[in-house]
């Protein structure tokens, strides 16, 4: 992953219209972008449309960039992220299946783990292991695979309030750690 | 809920919404209070930091090559309209429509053919909006160059003349996403120019809902002989 200084430069450089820097940022990151919609979506083609979605709105909001005051690489992961769940809601009768997606696996830490983004994943993760094993993978699943609290329920084999219950308060929990 | 007083439901309700696992009614209250809640934005932004971290250690994807053409080619210059916000017949002013003669010319700038008398430079007190303008009566072209900022989310900029005599502005449309973009305007809005003021003001999107400045105005300049 290249730096995020740079990264930052070129949303600066596609917010005043630059296709070189456009093309240039889509070299650099769409692999790891379209690894996001690949996990969503688990689906190819719809992965595919969606990062074609993502990178529109990436060129066409460039400029609002600034503003949200996020790091390059959140404001690109929630962006594609969101576009890539709205595909996965509008299909008819969404439903996430947990058992078909499998363990919820950890992934092992690329090579390049050295970035402040990097040390910042290992903070949630570490928070996310002082979670129950099953409660940090409900929120990995919420997140990375866009499961929704029926799907979490179904999953987990809980009323819809007990999960609801256990991921709120998991995440209070979550964010203690994280402000620690 | 929680036995720790420093941590607000509303944390784990903005954890819950950066998940999208709120349905779609929560949602609606929920971005409702986001617009007037500052605390609420500060912690939606936590949880994005936080969570898109795990999504950068998933591991990386290949696109196929041919996206990669399909993305680049969207944004080719060929397509110029695909961007074309203005929003003219957005204004009920009827001496708004009646003034503005508008025509789509061709997206080449700083090129051939552009000659201005008139400059206006405008920039915010915060130095974050920049946007140059230029008016050439070779053809009465106006020219408009946003060379930093734009329009907060949800928003659009739109740029206003103040003739020299005049009693109120006049609109020239809505700042489009492009950076630079020209157009023709009518000899009564080019009579404004020479001795008149531009402005740039914060407006709902697609612009003013009166024909007048509703919002802040951001910036102002003078017109001045190149």
């Amino acid at each position: 992953m290249a730096d995020p200084k740079h990264i930052e430069d070129l949303i600066a450089r596609i917010a005043l219209g630059d296709r070189e820097a456009f093309a240039m940022l889509y070299d650099a990151t769409s692999a790891k972008l379209f690894g996001v919609c690949l996990r969503v979506l688990k689906n190819r083609g719809e992965a595919e449309d969606s990062l074609q979605d993502a990178y529109m709105r990436i060129w066409n909001k460039a400029d609002r960039y600034a503003v949200t005051g996020h790091s390059p690489m959140t404001w690109l992961i929630t962006l594609t992220r969101n576009i890539a769940i709205d595909r996965l809601r509008a299909r008819r009768a969404a439903e996430v299946d947990l058992d078909q997606v499998g363990e919820i696996a950890e992934p092992e830490p690329g090579p390049e783990a050295k970035t402040i983004a990097q040390s910042e994943a290992r903070r949630i993760k570490a928070c996310l292991d002082e979670l129950p094993k099953d409660r940090s993978g409900a929120v990995r699943a919420a997140y990375l695979d866009g499961a929704q609290y029926k799907d979490l329920a179904l999953h987990y084999n809980v009323p819809l309030n007990t999960m609801r219950t256990w991921l709120r308060r998991s995440l209070i929990a979550l964010k203690e750690c994280l402000s620690r | 809920m929680s036995d720790r007083p420093d941590i607000s439901d509303d944390d784990a309700l903005a954890a819950e919404y950066v998940l999208s696992l709120l349905d779609p009614q929560e949602r609606q209250a929920f971005e409702q209070r986001l617009t007037a809640e500052p605390d609420l934005r500060a912690a939606v932004s936590f949880w994005k930091a936080e969570f898109s971290t795990l999504a950068e250690e998933l591991p990386e994807a290949s696109p196929p090559a041919a996206l990669r053409a399909r993305v680049l080619d969207s944004v080719a210059p060929s397509a110029p309209q695909r961007r074309w916000g203005w929003g003219w017949f957005a204004f009920p002013s009827l001496l708004t429509a009646a003034l503005v003669a508008f025509f789509f010319v061709l997206p080449t700038l700083r090129g051939p053919g552009f000659d201005p008398t008139l400059h206006a430079s405008l920039a915010s007190e915060d130095g974050t909006l920049v946007i140059e303008a230029g008016y050439s009566p070779t053809g009465s072209l106006f020219k408009v160059i946003r060379e930093a900022g734009g329009a907060a989310p949800g928003r659009d900029l739109e740029l206003w003349v103040i003739g020299p005599d005049a009693e109120a502005p006049v609109s020239l449309g809505v700042i489009p996403a492009d950076m630079e973009t020209t157009f023709e305007i009518s000899p009564e809005i080019a009579a404004l120019i020479d001795g008149g003021v531009l402005a740039v003001s914060d407006e709902p999107e697609g612009g003013s809902p009166t024909g007048a400045p509703t919002g802040d105005i951001l910036a102002t300049g003078a017109f001045f002989d190149v």
